[in-house]
Parts: C-alpha cells; structure tokens; sequence
C-alpha cells in the first residue's frame, strides 16, 4: 500500500509542477524578465481571485501544508478533506505561477497526504492506521517535490511525526522511494540545480563557514520573528480584509521585481543556480537574501497557499554566497568556491528556520551529492540552530500553529525531552536478600519490619522470585511457619527483571503485578543493583519534570 | 475496483499532461536559444546571455545550451560567471574537448599555467563533439604551442610540435608554420626538416625559402643556408633579414680556409688574410680598452696592402638576424639585441688581451703563404689563435661585424667539429 500511494502521491505532484511552471509560462511570461506590467498586473490579480478561492471554496488550504498534516494526524485521526487537496493543488498552483514568493515543495506533502487520507478512508483502514498513512503520503509528496527520498524521509520522520519504529520507517521509505521513481520516469532524474564542483580547500576555511553559521543563525531569527509578528496583526485584521491580502501581496511583490528583483518571485531555483556559478556580486546576493525574506513574509502571512522550503534554500543560496564573496574579498587566501557557500547556506537556513537539523544535513549531501561539504554543512548548521534555539525557543511551525489556535505537539520539545531510565528511579532495597532457605516465619518478620511490599528471594541458581506478605501470613496460619521459604515461592512467583538502561516506562508495565521490582546487572543477573516501586518511578517523573513539592511515599500517596 | 479504475485514468492523464508539457517546454526552449545564438552572432553578447538563460530555464540541464552561455559569457567578459558554468559542465563531460579549450583558454589567461597545460591536453586527446576532429586536433595544439612559446617554454613546445608534425596535412602552407615555430622553439634541425618539406610541396613559398636559410645559418650549414637566402632574397619585397644573412654566410664561405674545394695556397691565403684580420681586431679592441701594448710586442700592425679592407661601415642589423647570431654564439636569448662593440667593460681583463697579443706577435713572422703551404699544423695553430682572438674581443668589445662576425662564427663551427 505505501508503494500504491508513492505512486499516487508522485504521479499529483508531477501535476502540481506541471500546473504551476504552466501558470508562469502562460500568465507571468516565457522569459525570466517580464515585462513590468506583467509583474504588476499578474501577481495581484491572481492574489485576488486567490483569495475569493480560499475564502469562498477551499477554506482549509490556508498555509504551507505541514501544520495541517501534523493536525490531520493528531487531531483528525489521518482525516484530510480531498477538497482541501484539490484546493491546495489549485491555489498554490496559482499563486506561486503568478509570482508569489512560496515554495511548492509544502503544498506537494500535503497533497500526498490527502491522497493518502482519501485512499486509507477508501480502504476502511482502522483509526490507528489511518492517522499514520497520512505521514507516509506526506513523506512520498515531499520526496517528489524535491527529488530527495532521504531528505523527505528524515523530515517527515523530524517534523511531522517525531517517533520511528521499523514498521512506519518501511512505509514512509517505500512511499518516497516509489513517488521519487513516479517523477523521475515523468520529468527526468536531473537536480533541481546544478552545483559546480566544490570542496573545502583547506581546515582553516571552516572558520568562514562558522561565519556563515552565525549570520544564518541570526537572519533565521528574524524571518522567524517577522512571520510571526506579521502573520498574527493580520489575522487579527477584519475578516473583510482578508479578501485582498494576497493581492496587495501580490501586488508588493511585483512591486519588487519591477524594481529590478524579479528573482524574489517564485519559487527561484533557477536563481539558485545562478547564485552557485557566481551570477552575482555579495551586494547583489545580500539584497536578494534580504528582499526574498521580505517577500516571502508578505505571500505568507497575507494568507496565500504556499510553502517555504524553496524560500529558505533561496534565502540561504544567496546569504551563503554573500557571506562567502565577501570573505573571499577580505580574506583572499580562502580560495573554495562561491557555490560551496551557496550549499551550505541552504542547510544553514534549512536548520536555524525550520529547525530540522538532520534534514538540513542530508538535504544538503542528497542535492549536492558532495560528500565533502558534509563537515561546513555540519559546522555551519549546528550553529544556526543554536543561536535560533538561543533567540526564538519556539519553532516556526509550532509557533504558526498555536496561532492558528491548534495545540499540536512539537517534536522538538519532544526531542528534547529527557528519557528517564529505571537508574534514576531505582534505590537500594529496604530487606536482607533471602536465598529461599530462610524459614518462613523469619522472612515473615523481615517483610514485616520493613515497608517494602514484597519480599525477593534469590536462590543459589539464580533465579529471582518475589513472595508477598499475604502469602507468608497465610503460610504461618497453616502452620507452615517453619518450611523453607522457597516452598511458598510458587513456580508462577517469577519475578520480571530490570535492568538500569531500560527506560523507565518498561517498569510501569509490570508494577501493577509486582510491587517491588529488582534491577540487575546485564552480565550478572544475580548482581541485585536495586530496587524499583511505584513511588520510586512517580518520584522520579517528578524530579524530571521540576517539581519538588512533596515526594511520593512508599504507599504510593 | 473503483480505486484502481481512477488511479490509472489519473496516471493516463498525468501521462498525457507530462508530455504535452515536455513539448511545450522544448519549444520554449528551443526559442530562446535561437534567439541566444542570432544575439551572439550579431555580437550583443548581453543580450545572447540573457536569451540563453531563459532557454536553461526550460532545459536546465542541456548541456549545449550551457556551453553556449559559457560562450556568451566569455563575449561578454564575464570571465568568472562562465568558468564556473564550464566547469560544471566538465564534471559531466571531462573528456569534451570544446569544453576543455575553453577552460585551458581561462586558465591562461588568468596565468594558471598548469591548469592551462591540463585542459589544452585534455581538449587535444578529448572529443570533440562537431567538426573536423583532426584539423580542430591541430589548431588546438598549435594554440597550446603559440602558448607555450609565449611563457618561453621552449622545450615544452618542442615536445608539442615533434606530436603535431606527423598529424599536419600535405600542405606547404602548414609546414611552413611548423617550421617557424621550430625554429622559435630554438630545434633547427627540425625546422629546416619542414621548411624542406613545404619547398618539396611548394618551391614558390618565398617564407619556406627565407626559414630554410636561417634554419641552416643555426645549423652553421654556411653553404646550404647561401643557397637558400639566395633564393629568398630573389622574392619581393626583399626581406632584409636574408640579405643580411646571405652577406654574412657568402662571408663566411670566403674567409673559410677549410672549405670544400679550397687549394692548398687559397688555404694559406686565407689563413694570412684571417691573421691579420683578428690582429687588427685585436688593436682595435685594446685601443676601445685604453690598453696600451707592453714593450717588447710587435706595434699596433697598420693596414697593409694585402690586409682585408676595413670592417664595413656600422650598420643596424636587422633584429631577427641579431636573435640568430646571438642564438648561435649562446650569449643572448632570442629577442635580446646584440649591437656594435659594447662600451667599456669595468670588468675587462686587459692581461688576457696582453697574453693574446703576445701570442700573435710571436707568431706573426711565420704566417707567411709559403711557410703556411709547407706547415699544415702551423696553419691550425694560425687559425686557433684567431679562433680566440676573436671570442675574446668578442666577449669584451661586443659582436663584430663583417670578416670579424665571419672569423667568429667560423671559429663556433670549429668547435662544434
């Protein structure tokens, strides 16, 4: 089924890039300079009757596409309304064909997300299936889009659904890989850019890269800051004003290639490219850096469908490769080239602006196909997203969803989130270990002075049981207070084993049955190395969380 | 059922949509890449690169349309921007041959020597996509060549040009130019093989003529290289260089005592006439010198009536003829002048002088003909102290003229044998 819908999901967006690279030849022009009427005209006309869409026929395609497939997952148990696909399609085809500065690459996870939706709900699957098949479209329409498998799979696995096992990493691995053959047998295996041959000449370049981490760091915060800002006084503007903000966008943004920067609208591969054969001097990759920010803040937050991966690479291409001219005219013995730059500042905004770090990475070495950029990729990014996390804790997209009034869960809190262990619960048993010889009546006293809730008993081949007091008690009733203690170890009274790696959820799971748990060691199981109780775990989960207030005591209150 | 019914009407459609769209795009394409070429054949290289641009916009990855705004950049002089387009396109094509010529022609101009010897030999055993393989083979590397001889590189393209001879066609024309080239990378043998060559396909090519006489001058083949400065200077205009090359061997062939078919008294004769001729040379260098003669010596010789006529009067000597003296005597690279007598030499060693006139006045009295005649090994002797009365007024008085040059050149030949 994940190949079925690889296929599907590749065979739609072949048609999204079909219908939007259509809409530019058709409406903007055939050449890369339009005409300035063309500029003017086309953006804000098509904004209007863009905005007419969302507003009057598809109201759910507002966005880039990710928030509403992680809100299809968590909250809409998988469910995507194909009407919302279709609007998608219909409307980020329009608006980044006339111009707009959004990408295609979001709205492309979200149609294969839909036709995922729609097959699984065709299908009958159960509600557990149905909310994972939406990641598995999701993964195989961003891999079409980018013509990267890897990247989509690690960004699906990132952002959207924050956890892995074997059996979901097959699925989303067979969409991307089955949708990325569908667009290459369609519209050929060539990048989206070439890249010009690159390395890293010497160590000492990897300073400037770190340079190029920090300025990335810092343009990443404050494109996140001006989304943001922007996106929530709009939304708070009139209703009625929602019905020309993406065409004053439009209008602004033809206002800025008619200013002689038509390279800011659309998606911008193509300037891409140009930026990595050293098209442009720093000024000029600089400006652009900075209008493209500009512009694509505008197409956002006015509402218009779109995505902003392809903004982001755009954003990084040309502040990578203005930092890196600039270096080059300051510091002239740095001899690597202009277009490795231009790489790296890709992944550097790729990862302090969305926040996926992994995905930066491999994005990078998946479009590159350079592996020895890997390591300023890895510089680079790594300070980016540092000094993003530093100055903006929230991401981008769990920032736009809260504003949108959904509380999804953020896989990088989730991340971050510290995995408690059985160590740092367990604690040093309150009883003797008994080895079963013990008469019963003694072991009765034991447990008895003590406040464990079981007694563990080793015997001398290793084998751990736990007995309870009851069942001592009733033994001493029956006048069996002077047998070995192992007779009333039952066979059944076999104790789970822990040990202090496991996560610490592994011990709730046998709690109920056994009170008392023993952890021991993973080359010696007769080594007792503590002990665990339910109190012990709540306290634990306590301490992690910060709250000191009162410990749970041994009877669980 | 139903599922499977819409997915392959959908995967149709998208079939029908896809190469609807594909032949869109080539056309598009297409254009603007006619438009690019008309642009850059008009010579608006701007214009061509926008025009090329937009034709990579439909087919970003075809690699003529690359090349051709590679080319449209470099009209434009926007030298980095098409390297780096070139070089992508050489990571995709390295064995290109156009691709190669235009890199190697970057890299030297921005000085990258080895770069530049990289990529012209890849341009020159590479492919080439169109044309005539073996002539675009050939001007290839004779622009490496011409490179080569330009950074002074004469071994190096000596090398070049041993590969280039056996790929040159029947043409006079062609041989001829291998044999300048030979002769600028300092192989005269080579170079007279050729000009031999273009005489044997044309014997009217007046430059094969005039480079077959320097090639044998350098080779101090006297009597060959007569021969053919004589036909050179029968053309039109006369080049000066043969002339003055011609005089200068017809010297050489009649103050040679050791010439083919000279008598036994003309042997003598000449080896007086040489004697006297380096003892005059000799005054004359030491009176340029201020150096007086020691008592003891034979005075100053004065100008007898058998005495060879005076030096002719100082003329400028044509700069190529000067490159080729100078070639031979090895004292100066080609393209260095080499004048009348040098002014004063703060380092001359007049004792040297002294030693030379002491050694000529001694052996004056006995270079008389019939002596001469009569003693073989006395004419030697005679001969082998003008040898080095002339090398070492040479070295201290500048490069002679007329019978000294041919005493000089002459005493070169010797050692050579």
């Amino acid at each position: 089924m994940a190949i079925f819908i690889g296929i599907l999901s590749g065979l739609a967006v072949v048609c999204f890039r079909i219908a939007y690279l259509s809409v530019r030849t058709s409406m903007l022009s055939t050449s890369l300079s339009p005409s300035p009427s063309h500029l003017l005209l086309v953006p804000s006309l098509t904004g209007i009757v863009i905005a007419l869409l969302v507003i009057y026929v598809f109201p759910r395609v507002r966005g880039s596409g990710v928030n509403q497939t992680k809100a299809a997952l968590y909250i809409y148990n998988g469910h995507i309304p194909f009407r919302t696909v279709v609007g998608k399609f219909i409307c980020s085809a329009l608006a980044i064909g006339s111009g707009q500065s959004l990408g295609p690459e979001d709205p492309s996870l979200q149609i294969g997300a839909g036709i995922a939706s729609l097959l699984g709900e065709r299908l009958q699957l159960s509600r557990e299936r149905l909310r994972l098949i939406a990641p598995v479209g999701a993964a195989a329409g961003l891999a079409a889009a980018f013509n990267a498998p890897i990247s989509a799979v690690l960004f699906v696995i990132e952002e959207v659904i924050g956890r892995w096992s074997a059996g979901i990493l097959g699925a989303v691995v067979l969409s991307a890989i089955s949708s990325v053959v569908v667009e290459r047998w369609f519209l050929g295996s060539e990048p989206l850019f070439r890249i010009p041959p690159i390395g890293v000449v010497n160590p000492g370049e990897l300073l400037a890269y770190a340079v190029l981490g920090v300025v990335g760091g810092i343009a990443s915060v404050v494109f996140v800051k001006m989304i943001t800002y922007f996106r929530m006084h709009l939304k708070s503007a009139p209703a009625w004003t929602q019905h020309w903000q993406p065409g004053v966008a439009g209008l602004l943004i033809g206002l800025i290639g008619y200013l002689g920067f038509p390279q800011v609208m659309g998606a911008g591969y193509v300037y891409m490219d140009q930026a990595m054969h050293s098209q442009y001097t720093w000024q000029m990759l600089g400006i652009l850096a900075g209008l493209k920010i500009l512009a694509t803040t505008i197409s956002f937050v006015s509402g218009t469908p779109g995505g902003m991966f392809a903004p982001t690479l755009f954003i990084g291409a040309m502040l990578g490769g203005s930092v890196g001219a600039l270096e080059h005219a300051l510091l002239p013995h740095l001899s690597g080239p202009i277009g490795a730059y231009c790489l790296v500042g890709m992944g550097t905004l790729f990862a302090g602006f969305i926040r996926a770090p992994m995905t930066s990475v491999f994005m990078v070495l998946e479009v590159s196909g350079n592996y020895t950029i890997i390591v300023p990729v890895i510089i680079s990014n790594a300070i980016a997203y540092v000094i993003s996390r530093a100055a903006q804790p929230t991401p981008l997209f769990d920032m736009l969803s809260r504003q949108s009034g959904l509380d999804l869960p953020s896989m990088e809190e989730q991340r971050e989130q510290p995995l408690l262990h059985v160590e740092d619960a367990m604690r040093p048993p309150r009883t003797p270990l008994l080895t079963g010889e013990e008469p019963v009546k003694v072991a009765l006293q034991e447990l008895e002075q003590s406040t464990e809730p079981l007694l563990l008993l080793r015997s001398p081949d290793g084998i751990w049981r736990g007995v309870t007091r009851k069942k001592l008690a009733d033994m001493v009733d029956q006048g069996d207070a002077e047998l070995p203690l192992k007779t009333a170890a039952a066979q059944d009274s076999f104790v789970p084993l822990l040990h202090p790696d496991h996560p610490l959820d592994t011990a709730l799971r046998h709690i109920y049955d056994w009170p008392l748990l023993p952890v021991v060691h993973r080359a010696d199981p007769a080594q007792l190395q503590g002990v665990v109780s339910l109190p012990d775990i709540l306290n634990a989960y306590r301490r992690a969380t910060g709250d000191h207030a009162q410990a749970f005591n041994s009877s669980g209150t | 059922m139903l599922v499977l019914l819409i997915s392959t009407a959908f995967a149709t459609a998208t079939v029908f949509a896809a190469r609807f769209y594909e032949s869109k795009q080539q056309q598009l394409g297409q254009m603007w890449f006619g438009r690019g070429q008309a642009a850059l054949a008009a010579g608006a290289a701007s214009a061509a690169v926008l025009d090329f641009r937009n034709a990579l916009y439909y087919s970003h990855d075809d690699p003529n349309y690359r090349l051709r705004l590679a080319e449209a950049l470099l009209a434009a002089n926007r030298i980095e921007e098409a390297r780096s387009y070139l070089l992508t396109l050489w990571q995709d094509e390295p064995s290109n041959s156009t691709i190669n010529l235009q890199l190697a022609r970057l890299a030297a101009r921005a000085g990258e020597t080895q770069a530049a010897m990289r990529y012209y030999h890849g341009a020159i055993y590479g492919l080439w996509p169109a044309g005539d393989a073996a002539a675009l083979r050939r001007q290839t590397r004779l622009e490496l060549i011409h490179y080569l001889l330009r950074l002074h590189d004469a071994t190096q393209a000596d090398a070049e040009l041993i590969a280039l001879t056996p790929e040159l066609p029947p043409s006079a024309a062609e041989h001829d130019i291998a044999g300048r080239l030979f002769l600028q990378a300092d192989d005269p043998s080579r170079a007279l093989a050729e000009f031999q060559t273009a005489l044997h396909l044309d014997s009217r090519l007046d430059s094969a003529w005039l480079g077959a006489g320097e090639a044998a001058f350098k080779l101090t083949q006297y009597r060959d290289a007569a021969r053919y400065l004589e036909r050179a200077s029968r053309s039109s205009p006369h080049p000066p260089q043969a002339q003055e090359l011609l005089a200068t061997s017809r010297l050489i062939l009649s103050w040679n005592p050791y010439a083919q078919g000279v008598s036994a008294r003309q042997r003598a004769s000449r080896v007086v006439q040489a004697y006297r001729q380096a003892g005059q040379r000799l005054d004359e260098c030491a009176a340029a010198r201020n150096i007086e003669w020691q008592p003891g010596g034979v005075p100053p010789a004065s100008s007898a009536s058998n005495a060879a006529p005076p030096n002719p009067p100082a003329a400028n000597r044509n700069g190529r003829t000067s490159e080729i003296i100078a070639a031979i005597l090895g004292r100066a690279r080609p393209g260095a002048k080499t004048g009348p007598a040098a002014p004063a030499n703060g380092n001359a060693n007049p004792a040297q002088l002294q030693q030379l006139h002491q050694q000529y006045a001694a052996l004056q009295p006995r270079v008389r003909v019939y002596q001469l005649e009569r003693d073989p090994q006395l004419a030697d002797d005679a001969m082998a102290l003008v040898s080095q009365i002339e090398v070492l007024t040479a070295q201290q008085c500048g490069t002679p003229k007329g019978p000294d040059l041919a005493l000089l050149l002459l005493s070169h030949k010797a050692e050579e044998r």
